[in-house]
């Protein structure tokens, strides 16, 4: 495989991967009124609409390369559809920003999720849990309850997307998206239990 | 039908059509895509009811700011189906995959995929629920029987031999998901 597919295969798996974390961000913004967040959201949007220029650019260039004319057209279609998905995240991280009133983004949500269904949620990490001072990788507590974490905020700084080698501390915040139970499950240890 | 159940509906839907599009069009699946463009036109008719009922909802200042919240939610929600739909589209328009992108969603974790369920298979019969008893966890998405669509059977819904199942989950629990649902 040439050289510029492989680009474009992994810079297919960024859109797609940063598209679900900002929908996922935005959601949290949300829940949790933070503006913070909702901030990140909007800044990720705006990356997003410049790795998508990239990767239209990059897919362009394949073309000279291998790939039908249906292939290329399909490459460019499905990154704008992409960057509408961006959009809508942007859009409601912006009610957050625009001055939502607390309490209101939790009731709208509290109406669309369910029990049974993936969410996001937020933990702080207690000096007595056992994930504190570990690597999220040494934890290896996202695969084990099958959990992503999101974003973590440490003191009044966020660390968004942390990698494999980011190292928790007693005191982090923590929002994670998964199913209730598994939300439970990561507040028991999180708290230390 | 209350915001509430409007909502709900709307995200339920929308997190869907977005896999299903996903499906649709890296293995062209021509029904799959139908299925997609009926759904955005549900979305539709949901958000027009959510429009209406938060504006009618709406009796003071503080009202009108939850509404607005909620409009502004729903236009989203609308437009995550809609990008969905449209690249579910592309099926019909003879866009084919370029293998960057059939390369590109091989390297993540979950994928979705369908599978036949076979008469006397050992899920045959069974509730949805009991998929874990077999060790396997996975999401049925949707569900086509007699020619009709369901969308996410809970989990107490007997899945019966001749069903079509759209299922999301990882490489290995799509293979032992397979192994149960062939007729031995």
């Amino acid at each position: 495989m040439s050289d510029l597919v492989f680009k474009t295969r992994d810079a297919l798996v960024e859109l797609k991967n940063k598209v679900e974390l900002m929908l996922d961000l935005a959601y949290s913004a949300v829940m949790l009124h933070d503006e913070k967040i909702a901030k990140e959201v909007l800044k990720l949007e705006e990356y997003f609409d410049w790795l998508c220029t990239h990767f239209q650019l990059l897919v362009l260039s394949i073309f000279q390369e291998e790939g039908s004319k249906n292939e290329i057209l399909g490459l460019i279609r499905f990154s704008v559809s992409l960057e509408a998905m961006a959009d809508a995240a942007a859009r409601i991280a912006e009610t957050v920003v625009r001055g939502l009133k607390t309490g209101y983004g939790l009731k709208v949500f509290s109406m669309v999720s369910e029990e049974s269904e993936e969410f996001v949620s937020v933990a702080k990490i207690s000096s007595k849990s056992r994930l504190a001072g570990k690597t999220l990788k040494e934890t290896g507590i996202e695969e084990k309850l099958d959990i992503q974490i999101l974003a973590v905020r440490r003191r009044d700084k966020w660390y968004f997307d942390p990698p494999k080698d980011f190292k928790l501390e007693a005191g982090d915040v923590i929002i994670v998206r998964g199913y209730a139970e598994a939300l439970d499950d990561i507040k028991r240890e999180a708290y230390g239990d | 039908m209350s915001i509430r159940h409007i909502l709900r509906k709307m995200k339920d839907i929308c997190s869907l059509m977005v896999d299903l599009a996903y499906f649709a069009y890296l293995k062209q699946k021509r029904e799959i895509s139908d299925l997609v463009l009926k759904l955005e036109s549900e979305v539709d008719k949901l958000a027009y009811f959510l429009y209406m009922t938060a504006s009618l909802a709406a009796r003071d200042k503080d009202d009108a700011e939850f509404s607005a919240v909620l409009i502004k939610v729903g236009t989203a929600f609308n437009e995550l189906a809609n990008a969905a739909a449209d690249i579910a589209d592309m099926v019909k328009l003879s866009l084919s995959p370029h293998r960057s992108i059939q390369e590109a969603f091989e390297k993540t974790e979950e994928t979705v995929d369908d599978v036949n369920v076979e008469a006397n298979s050992l899920i045959d019969g069974k509730r949805v629920r009991d998929l874990e008893k077999f060790g396997i966890y996975i999401d049925i998405i949707a569900l086509k029987r007699n020619n009709s669509w369901l969308l996410n059977p809970d989990r107490n819904f007997i899945i019966r031999g001749g069903d079509i199942l759209i299922v999301r989950g990882n490489i290995e629990m799509l293979t032992k998901m397979r192994e149960v649902c062939k007729h031995e």
